[in-house]
């Protein structure tokens, strides 16, 4: 029996029940999603909770109501494929903002605002200048 | 009443089930790219929130989060409806499919009207993207280029969502005309993964854009 003729039949048996229980489910952690970001977590985790709630509300939608629970081969893979090069470019964008030089990021970024505003003051300012008519001096005019 | 379902097999294809497999693997691979399209804004959200993550937070909490949090309720209730759908489809009870198919219609509008609600909303606060930030409170970079995430995720969705209701309706007449059997159910079955694909996508934008403070 192919793997097309398994996949038909794992299609099959889910069924109505599990449909509204995954339901109940994704309407849960939605809930529960809501109600912690009003707790006012700690920053790092409260985007950790988010995203690993709505990795989980994301694995039901696919596994239940798109049927990947019963899709066999290279479906699985082509997800995977993607869900897998995306993760690596956020977090390999993070890690390059990250290990720059501070000043190296947009001026109005925390980071770079930090770094600048923590250099010494410089050994001399500039005079005003008295005289703003006049012309500058020029060695050979 | 329509042709059998044998009528469907086209001559490359070895027998239904396998076409059907393909049909899937096909869709599969094309939603895989939908993914990646919204994951390049995904990623410049990521790299945003990494360098502003305080105007991220405090820009988060002037959007309308009642009308985010109804929308998330709406598509949630909809994947439900629309996967009801397939399920009948394939039982053979094509009206019945039909109907519900249109229930997730309903929703869908109901979640285009929230939007353009919500936008209303944001465009007289001054909540808009770029240079033309004009909001009493919120200025700034961070608050810039949130707001232009912000305004070019959701708008992406909405598209995507339209989209998915012109699916539906294609796919819930031929429903109606009693097209689909246990046999035959591809064109409902792919036009309901993408219908689930934008109620994914939308999963993701929620947290990160409205619960953010």
């Amino acid at each position: 029996m192919g793997v097309a003729q398994q996949e038909h039949e794992a299609s099959a048996r889910i069924g109505l029940a599990h449909y509204v229980a995954a339901w109940g489910a994704l309407l849960a952690l939605a809930l529960a999603s809501f109600l912690l970001s009003r707790a006012g977590l700690p920053e790092p985790w409260s985007l950790i909770v988010a995203l690993v709630i709505a990795a989980v509300k994301a694995a039901l939608v696919l596994l239940i109501f798109m049927h990947l629970w019963a899709h066999r081969g290279a479906s699985r893979l082509a997800l995977g494929v993607a869900t897998t090069f995306i993760v690596a470019l956020i977090l390999l964008t993070i890690a390059d903002l990250a290990t720059r030089f501070p000043i190296a990021n947009p001026p109005e970024s925390p980071r770079a605002r930090a770094r600048l505003e923590s250099l010494p003051p410089p050994p001399w300012t500039p005079e005003p200048n008295q005289e703003p008519d006049r012309q500058p001096h020029y060695r050979n005019p | 009443m329509s042709a059998p379902a044998s009528a469907r097999l086209q001559q490359h294809f070895e027998s239904l089930p396998k076409q059907a497999h393909a049909a899937r693997l096909g869709m599969w691979i094309f939603l895989a790219t939908e993914l990646l399209l919204f994951g390049g804004l995904f990623v410049a959200y990521a790299a945003y929130r990494y360098l502003y993550a305080a105007e991220f937070a405090r820009a988060s909490r002037h959007l309308v989060t009642w009308i985010g949090t109804t929308n998330t309720f709406v598509l949630l209730t909809s994947s439900l409806v629309v996967a009801l759908a397939v399920h009948f489809a394939r039982h053979g009870r094509g009206r019945l499919s039909a109907t519900m198919l249109a229930v997730g219609l309903g929703l869908g509008l109901a979640f285009l009207g929230l939007k353009a609600l919500e936008y209303a909303i944001d465009v007289r606060e001054g909540l808009l993207p770029v240079r033309f930030l004009a909001h009493r409170e919120l200025s700034g970079g961070g608050a810039a280029v949130f707001l232009s995430l912000y305004w070019l995720m959701t708008a992406l969705h909405a598209v995507h969502v339209t989209i998915g209701m012109g699916v539906l309706a294609f796919v819930a007449r031929l429903s109606w005309r009693g097209v689909f059997s246990a046999e035959y159910d591809t064109p409902i079955e792919l036009g309901a993964m993408y219908w689930h694909l934008v109620d994914l996508i939308w999963i993701f934008l929620w947290p990160l854009l409205y619960l953010v403070g």
